[in-house]
């Protein structure tokens, strides 16, 4: 149930940055969430799926990038990823420890399609045509092609994180 | 801010209702709640000013949601403000409500199995208080497992065992709360208002 609420603020705040900062279309948000968020990723995906039809972020991908749970052992001060939230310290054996990651909640990256011709024209919203992708909203890869390379324009939005 | 989370009728009123008329500070209290005015009366009952927050099915509160509520009150000279969370222990725990401090309350009847249940929760709780310790004789209660699992998940976590109706407990938790803002005081620069 919660996922809709983390769903609508995401939308919420992106679709403010995306009227002032005039961004033509969305093509990619990155989310960043640990693994100790109780997030189901495809209630996620689904939920914002449904969030922007009829937004700014229209025609948009979440994709989801998970963080491991990390606890720093109380004992000798190591951090290491617990498969849960009880994972003993696999250095010394010490069950305590206290969490270090896996809380993470932050917007790594929105790829933002650049505008070609049409900066003027006022109706122009929902006629974008994805070039490549023959239309459909769910095609694979976006228009920049390999997830690694680098995308048309790339904004950094969100909070600060380590790392 | 203190961010107070437990499942329904884990005692978080009763607990507010113990705290407040021992606590020393001047205090105000959000209560969230999916219907009902109930328990924001129970707190004016005690002269303490109150907003009642209704999620109208919602499942946790948000921090809109609370910064809507403060605007209700009158903050000037207010020491300490309370959130009294929707009884549940699973998503109040994901949302952020600006507190200083995530508090997981449960109670004795609920059993002892709920920090290995409700890991998020009492991982990144600041304080874990375990009410109604006067049911203790009448049910089936493992406290030494209850405060082992709360150990393993969040060893720096304070700890208090309370009994809200006799009032056994809480003067220790009170202190608590004044140790957290004597500490909040002490980081932060001007707008203090000074402690009684």
């Amino acid at each position: 149930m919660h996922e809709m609420s983390l769903v609508e603020a995401l939308v919420e705040s992106l679709e403010s940055m995306a009227e002032r900062d005039r961004w033509p279309r969305v093509d990619r948000v990155l989310l960043v969430v640990g693994d100790l968020r109780q997030v189901v990723p495809e209630v996620m995906i689904f939920c914002y799926e449904v969030a922007v039809e009829d937004t700014l972020l229209a025609g948009s991908r979440l994709e989801l990038i998970s963080r491991p749970i990390r606890r720093r052992c109380v004992a000798c001060g190591i951090v290491f990823e617990g498969e849960d939230a009880f994972s003993p310290c696999p250095a010394c054996g010490s069950p305590e420890a206290e969490l270090a990651g896996g809380m993470e909640l932050y917007v790594e990256s929105v790829e933002v399609e650049a505008d070609e011709d049409d900066a003027d024209s006022s109706d122009a919203a929902g006629d974008g045509e994805r070039r490549g992708s023959g239309g459909s909203g769910e095609a694979g890869p976006g228009p920049t092609g390999d997830p690694d390379g680098e995308p048309d324009r790339f904004t950094r939005v969100g909070e600060d994180h380590p790392s | 801010m203190v961010n107070l989370i437990g499942s329904p009728g884990s005692g978080k009123t009763t607990l507010l209702e113990a705290t407040l008329p021992r606590l020393g500070l001047r205090a105000a209290v959000v209560e969230g709640d999916v219907a009902t005015e109930r328990d924001a009366e129970r707190i004016r009952a005690l002269g303490v000013q109150s907003v009642q927050i209704n999620t109208q099915g919602g499942c946790h509160l948000e921090a809109h949601l609370v910064e809507r509520a403060l605007a209700q009150l009158d903050l000037e000279g207010v020491d300490l403000l309370f959130v009294e969370n929707v009884g549940n222990l699973v998503c109040p725990a994901e949302f952020d409500l600006g507190e200083d401090c995530k508090v997981a309350v449960c109670s004795v009847p609920e059993g002892s199995d709920k920090p290995l249940k409700y890991p998020a929760l009492f991982s990144q709780a600041g304080a874990v208080l375990l009410t109604k310790m006067d049911l203790l004789s009448a049910v089936r209660f493992d406290r030494e497992l209850f405060w082992g699992d709360v150990g393993r998940l969040n060893p720096k976590a304070s700890r208090f065992e309370m009994d809200s109706l006799s009032g056994e407990g809480i003067e220790a938790w009170c202190g608590r709360l004044r140790g957290l803002l004597g500490e909040k005081r002490g980081s932060t620069r001007g707008n203090l208002v000074e402690g009684r």
